[in-house]
C-alpha cells in the first residue's frame, strides 16, 4: 500500500467523516485474489451506490463470499486501512459490511 | 496534418539487461534503418523512471542519444498517444517539420505488490487508497456487464486466445504462443471474474515514430497520415456506474472520421474485457453485442496482439498501437497483414478510462 503522509491524512479526514456510517446497496462486486500489499487475500471490494445516490468504491468486511449479494444492503464504517513504518502509524479510513 | 514515415521498436517483454536509454538506443538504430532522424523536438512519454529511480534524468539521457535539445516529456499512462498528439500539433502548428516521438517504460524492476499499487495510478485517489487495483476495477465492470447483459464470464475467454495467435506472428511481442480457451478458464483467478490470462503483463519496452509534415511526407514512401486525434478526461464508467466508457464517447463526438468505418483496430485490452467495452464505446456495434462484434471482425483487431500479447508498457502502449497500424497501411505486416487495409483507430486509456486516447490513421490526406 501507499505510504501515507501526516499531512495527507490531516487533510482527508473531513472526506472520512462525510462518509462514515452511511447506507447503500452493492452494485457489483468482485473477489479480489492479489490484492496490493497490506491487504490479506481474499479480500472483496464493491461498488456501492449511497443513499445520496453518488457511487463509491469500499472494501466489504466482516462476512464470507456467501452472504454477498448484488442489491445487498451496507452501511459504511471506519476501519484499519494499514500500518506504516517502524512507529505504527495506523492509517483508518472507509471499508463497509453489510447489514442485512 | 502529420505523417508517420517510420517507427522503431524495442521488443516488449523482461528486458532485465537493459534499462530505459538501451531500450531507446534500440529503437533508434532501428530507425536509422529506414530514415535518418534528424527531428527537431523528441516527445518522449515515461511514467516508471522517476516511480522506480525517485530521479527524473531519463530526459537528458534521451537528449544525450539523440542529439536533440529539446525534449517534452509525457507521464501517464497514455502518455505515448499523447506524445504522439502532441508532436503532430507542433508540428501542424508550424514550429517543426520533422518530431521524433518515444514512449519507452521498464515495469519489470517493480515488485508485483508495487505494480499492484500503481496499476491503480490513474482510478480515483480515494479509491486507490482503499485498496482498488486496476484488475478489481475491470471486475467490477465485467460484473456489472455480465449481468445486464445476461452473459457469462467464459465467454470472454476467447478474447486472450484471438491475442495470442496474433502476436504468435509478431516478433515484438512479449508472449509469442497461442493458447486455448480451456487454458484461459484453467487459469488462476486475479479478480473475479477476471482470470490471469485474461490480464496484460507488465514488462519492459519502447516504441518510436518519425513524424513529419504533409509536404515533407511527399517525399517519403507510403506515409501513414494521423488524420484526427482526440483526447478526452472524464468521469470513468465506474463512478457512472456503466460499461460505456464516457471519455471513449466524448472523444468520438470531437472526430469527423466514423471510426467505425476504420479497417484496423487497436484497443486498449489490459484486461480482455476491455476490449468489449472499448467497441462498444466506439459505437461499432449496440450495447451488449461487443463479442458477438469481435468474434466477426476479430482479425482486423489488435493484429498484432494487442496489449494482451504485446505486454504492457504504459509509455509504449500507444505508439506500438500506431506503428502496428502504420505497417497494416504500408502493406508490410508480412504475415498478420489484413488485406486492403486503408484507415485504422487506435484507443489508448489511462485506468478505466478515466481519459482516452484516440488516434486515426489513413493512407490518404
Amino acid at each position: 500500500m501507499k505510504s501515507f503522509r501526516v499531512g495527507e491524512n490531516w487533510r482527508n479526514l473531513e472526506k472520512t467523516r462525510a462518509l462514515l456510517d452511511r447506507a447503500g446497496k452493492i452494485v457489483s462486486y468482485t473477489v479480489v485474489h492479489n490484492p496490493p500489499s497490506g491487504k490479506e487475500s481474499p479480500c472483496y471490494m464493491a461498488l456501492v451506490e449511497m443513499e445520496n445516490k453518488s457511487r463509491e468504491v469500499m472494501e466489504i468486511v466482516d462476512i464470507g463470499k456467501e452472504k454477498i449479494k448484488k442489491g445487498a444492503r451496507i452501511k459504511s464504517c471506519l476501519r484499519r486501512i494499514n500500518v506504516q513504518g517502524t512507529k505504527g502509524l495506523i492509517n483508518y479510513g472507509i471499508k463497509c459490511r453489510v447489514v442485512e | 496534418m502529420a505523417a508517420i514515415i517510420a517507427a522503431g521498436m524495442a521488443r516488449f517483454g523482461d528486458r532485465w539487461d537493459k534499462d530505459e536509454a538501451a531500450l531507446v538506443k534500440e529503437d533508434l538504430e532501428d530507425l536509422k534503418n529506414v530514415s535518418s532522424i534528424n527531428a527537431e523536438e523528441v516527445f518522449l512519454a515515461n511514467i516508471s523512471y522517476p516511480l522506480i529511480r525517485k530521479n527524473q534524468s531519463l530526459q537528458k539521457s534521451v537528449s544525450e542519444l539523440t542529439g536533440i535539445p529539446i525534449v517534452h516529456s509525457f507521464s501517464e499512462e497514455c502518455g505515448g498517444s499523447i506524445a504522439l498528439q502532441q508532436a503532430a500539433e507542433a508540428i501542424d502548428s508550424g514550429r517543426i517539420r520533422k518530431a521524433l516521438v518515444i514512449g519507452v517504460d521498464k515495469m519489470s524492476d517493480l515488485t508485483s505488490s508495487e505494480i499492484g499499487y500503481i496499476s491503480a495510478l490513474s482510478l480515483r485517489e480515494e479509491w486507490q487508497n482503499r485498496g482498488l487495483t486496476l484488475a478489481a476495477a475491470y471486475a467490477l465492470l465485467e460484473n456489472l456487464y455480465l449481468e445486464k447483459y445476461s452473459k457469462k464470464s467464459d465467454e470472454m475467454h476467447a478474447l486472450p486466445v484471438s491475442a495470442h495467435e496474433h502476436g504468435s506472428r509478431n516478433k515484438n511481442a512479449q508472449f509469442q504462443n497461442m493458447i486455448s480457451a480451456e487454458q484461459v478458464a484453467q487459469s488462476a483467478l486475479t479478480a473475479e471474474p477476471i482470470r490471469q490470462l485474461e490480464c496484460a503483463d507488465w514488462c519492459d519496452g519502447a516504441a518510436a515514430l518519425l513524424l513529419v509534415s504533409n509536404k515533407e511526407a511527399e517525399s517519403h514512401d507510403k506515409p501513414v497520415y494521423l488524420k484526427e486525434h482526440a483526447q478526452i478526461t472524464a468521469a470513468s464508467a465506474l463512478e457512472k456506474g456503466e460499461t460505456l466508457i464516457p471519455a471513449i464517447q466524448k472523444a468520438i463526438g470531437n472526430i469527423k472520421t466514423a471510426v467505425q468505418e476504420a479497417d484496423i483496430f487497436e484497443l486498449h485490452d489490459i484486461f480482455s474485457f476491455g476490449e468489449v467495452m472499448c467497441i462498444e464505446s466506439l459505437g461499432c456495434c449496440n450495447p451488449g453485442e461487443g463479442l458477438q462484434w469481435i468474434e466477426k471482425n476479430k482479425k482486423r483487431i489488435n493484429t498484432g496482439g494487442g496489449l494482451k500479447a504485446c505486454g504492457y508498457v504504459p509509455s509504449a502502449n500507444g505508439l506500438r498501437q500506431a506503428a502496428e497500424i502504420m505497417l497494416q497501411l504500408k502493406n508490410s505486416a508480412g504475415e498478420r497483414q489484413v488485406k486492403n487495409a486503408k484507415s485504422g483507430i487506435s484507443v489508448n486509456l489511462n485506468g478505466t478510462g478515466e481519459k482516452a486516447a484516440i488516434n486515426v490513421f489513413s493512407v490518404e490526406k
